[in-house]
């Protein structure tokens, strides 16, 4: 059985990834991030007890159907706002402190590198997000979440073949993307290695 | 950052792994700097993250204590040993049925208890009665003696 703190330091582990691969497979950061906390009480209510060993797939099946929950309630949502938008306008006047937004960037590198950096994220998550949904789910288990290919079709509910064929795509789909605006092993090593001599 | 180091591993011509195609290094790389881009976000979403996390926390907690009142308090399953607890907790659908069964059971033993006891006293009125007990068992018994009353 998971201790609360052993619960705490795998959430802190997981969280951020879980709301960068929800940000880029829902498109709104709000909504991704109810439904990181719809997973995390999830996970603390129905699998508390379950050995920290079992967490990580859990948590990720859990994000995986909470995700897909959040699209089924869309839809019908989306009907509902396209039948009606005609009669009235929504107007967001919400006070936003733009200090809080700013993405926090190492200041430790040149300017030219982080701006390099952001432009070549920025062009891997447009290309992620090109994806289709279950192409992008096994790409980003397999090689983001490092989970073999049985883990990824318990968690995707299909078989490992179907995985495989997802991730294939998904990758030849992604260094296609990336080739074509001028990225290459070469360029995303580079960068890779000024971030981890930043970070050290 | 373990995963950093699993990942370069595969990408290491030593390692038993690094049989991986150009286009699966690229998307390697391409995954570990989405990783780290991860770790920088804005403070907004990491005090969301906080607050959703210390939430999970309590709840977790919260469940703990209330199990761990559940088993102070006992029940009687506690009394026979804790497979059989596991086993009822496990087939819950199950041991409704059992208990179901069981209190259906007890009911018609007593319906037939009562029916004993009822003929009991029925044996002690007709040897109690003015009459024969062969008046009883005589269907026309009643009709004649509705006749004579007339």
């Amino acid at each position: 059985m998971a201790t609360s703190r052993e619960l705490s330091d795998f959430l802190v582990a997981v969280e951020r990834r879980a709301f960068k691969q929800t940000a880029y497979a829902v498109r709104d950061d709000h909504a991704a991030l109810d439904i990181v906390q719809d997973a995390m009480m999830k996970l603390a209510e129905k699998y508390g007890d379950k050995p920290v060993a079992e967490l990580p797939l859990l948590f990720q099946r859990i994000l995986q159907n909470t995700m897909r929950d959040f699209w089924r309630r869309q839809k019908v949502r989306n009907l509902w706002t396209s039948l009606l938008s005609s009669f009235g306008s929504s107007v967001d006047g919400e006070d936003r402190d733009p200090l809080d937004t700013i993405d926090v960037e190492d200041d430790s590198d040149e300017p030219s590198v982080l701006l390099e950096r952001r432009q070549t994220i920025k062009l891997i998550e447009s290309a992620l997000k090109k994806l289709p949904t279950r192409q992008r789910e096994a790409f980003v288990l397999r090689y983001w979440e490092d989970m073999d290919v049985a883990e990824t079709a318990n968690i995707m509910g299909c078989s490992d073949g179907s995985v495989k064929t997802h991730c294939s795509r998904a990758v030849h789909a992604l260094a296609t993307e990336l080739k074509k605006q001028g990225l290459d092993k070469l360029g995303l090593s580079r960068l890779m290695i000024s971030n981890q001599s930043s970070g050290s | 950052m373990t995963r950093n180091k699993s990942i370069n591993n595969k990408l290491d011509n030593n390692h038993p792994e690094a049989n991986l195609t150009m286009d699966e290094q690229l998307a390697c790389l391409a995954t570990d700097l989405l990783n780290d881009h991860s770790q920088h976000l804005n403070a907004t979403t990491l005090q969301r993250l906080s607050v959703a996390r210390d939430l999970a926390v309590n709840k977790l907690i919260a469940r703990q204590t209330q199990a761990v009142g559940i088993n102070q308090s006992g029940n009687v399953l506690h009394w026979l040993g804790d497979g059989f607890n596991s086993y009822f907790e496990q087939h819950r659908m199950m041991s409704s049925l059992i208990i179901v069964a069981a209190i259906l059971l007890t009911f018609f033993a007593a319906q037939q208890f009562n029916v004993d006891k009822n003929l009991e006293h029925s044996d002690a009125f007709l040897l109690a009665a003015e009459l024969p007990p062969e008046a009883f068992a005589d269907k026309g018994f009643d009709t004649w003696l509705v006749s004579k009353q007339d």
